[in-house]
């Protein structure tokens, strides 16, 4: 055993460190790391094919939207606002019919009316007449007090005239047509 | 053999670096893009949906011609003070009252420009697109007129020819209807009983507002809930139609032309 030199010489141990150095271990890190990298690539083109759609969805969607202001467009809009209108309207609108008929029903027979005028603006009916006492007149009032829409009743002037009859004029507060209950296709009173 | 140690860590390093600095980033983003394009499918099915509900809208309209004219003689789109005055005079003519004064008065605009300037300019626009949004507002905005007519009637003449004009093809706006007693000149009974005025005739008097609008436009029609449904509902338009008792013939003017309009 003497004569056996058990020191290795400096190229055998670099080939030695070589062989260690790209070891197993070496290409399981190698592939552990291009498996990562990998999976970024894979999320880069992923994300890239998501926003290739996502640009391609907006570009249909500015170009259908563009296409919405169109004259068939304005059209419908155009009929559907004046119906709102319209259909507003007659809600509110005071039917004549129904307030002459109120006034037929309300008005005494011991009374002669010289003018009835209603204002929608001041909600607000005057109603001017001539009658034989004041007696009647009180009557009338309480008759027109009777009738729901009249919220009160307030007398402007009472006096006689040269006949001796007595003329007056009523002022009676309605509630406005729009703060009554729709019942039938006709609205309002008086 | 020293630098074999450093060989893992370096790689765990690297791959944590790329894992947390690149790829979670990108699967967040790709995450984000998923409820990106998942809200942008939603809008484009919503204009697609909102096309077809337009087209499908309009087709209707066109086969409901008759509905479209009435709205439009209803709710007119221009000044139309001829045919109010001639509304006045058929409604008369039907009611036997006779016309004896008509007046109409221009309204001013409800909003002026000045306000839907301010508005938009507090709503953050440029003061060149306030002015824009203004001048559009104004445009489109409804207009008005005031028609007053006086007639002479009985009573349940004036009664009928209020509600005529209550049920007429012509939206308006009721500012006062009155009757009042006829002040009698004695001196002029033959003249009035030669013109057919009898001595149980009252004045009746109708003042109403008559509105007219341009053309109107969408600016939204994505949003306006008017195109969420495909199909156009007529009810107003019907119960429109059926409350108008008393339609105006078309007004049609006789052929002009005379060599001298003063003879």
């Amino acid at each position: 055993m003497a004569g056996i030199n058990l020191s290795q010489s400096i190229k055998e141990k670099q080939e030695l460190a070589r062989g260690n150095f790209f070891d197993r271990s070496f290409f399981i890190n190698v592939g552990v790391f291009l498996l990562v990298a990998g999976v970024y690539g894979g999320t880069e083109w992923y994300l890239g094919t998501f926003e290739a759609k996502l640009a391609a969805i907006e570009t249909e969607t500015a170009e259908k939207r563009a296409s919405l202001k169109s004259r068939e467009a304005d059209q419908v809009a155009d009929i559907q606002a004046r119906l709102e209108t319209i259909t507003g309207r007659l809600e509110a609108e005071p039917s004549p019919e129904k307030a002459f008929a109120d006034l037929e029903q309300s008005t005494l027979p011991t009374i002669r009316l010289t003018e009835y005028s209603r204002r929608e603006s001041e909600d607000q009916l005057v109603i001017r007449g001539k009658t034989a006492s004041l007696r009647y007149l009180a009557q009338q009032m309480l008759a027109y007090k009777k009738i729901p829409q009249v919220t009160s009743i307030h007398v402007e002037t009472v006096r006689y005239n040269d006949a001796g009859e007595i003329e007056f004029e009523l002022h009676l507060l309605m509630v406005p047509p729009s703060d009554q209950p729709v019942s039938t296709s006709t609205k309002s009173s008086l | 053999m020293s630098l074999k140690i450093l060989i893992l860590p370096t790689f765990i390093i690297l791959e944590v670096i790329l894992a947390i600095g690149y790829i979670k980033p990108n699967i967040d983003a790709i995450l984000a893009k998923r409820n990106e394009i998942a809200v942008a499918q939603e809008m484009l099915a919503k204009v697609d949906s909102v096309i077809a509900n337009i087209q499908s809208l309009a087709r209707e309209l066109s086969s409901r011609p008759e509905a479209v004219g009435f709205v439009n003689r209803f709710y007119p789109s221009a000044l139309d003070e001829e045919r109010v005055v001639d509304m006045l005079n058929f409604l008369a003519q039907q009611s036997g009252v006779i016309v004896t004064d008509i007046s109409i008065v221009a309204n001013p605009a409800s909003r002026s420009s000045d306000d839907a300037y301010n508005e938009a300019l507090n709503s953050g626009m440029t003061p060149e697109q306030a002015l824009a949004h203004a001048e559009a507002a104004a445009r489109l905005a409804p207009q008005s007129y005031t028609a007053k007519a006086s007639v002479l009637g009985a009573y349940p003449n004036i009664k009928d020819f209020f509600s005529r004009l209550y049920q007429s093809d012509r939206i308006h706006e009721t500012e006062e209807f009155a009757l009042a007693e006829r002040k009698r000149d004695s001196s002029k009974a033959d003249e009035e009983a030669a013109e057919g005025i009898q001595e149980n005739f009252l004045v009746g008097t109708f003042r109403a507002k008559f509105p007219y609008v341009v053309a109107q436009r969408i600016s939204d029609p994505l949003n306006a809930p008017l195109f969420q449904t495909a199909s156009f509902d007529w009810q107003p338009a019907e119960r429109a139609i059926s409350f108008v008792t008393h339609p105006l013939p078309p007004l049609e003017s006789d052929p002009a032309g005379r060599p001298n309009p003063f003879e």
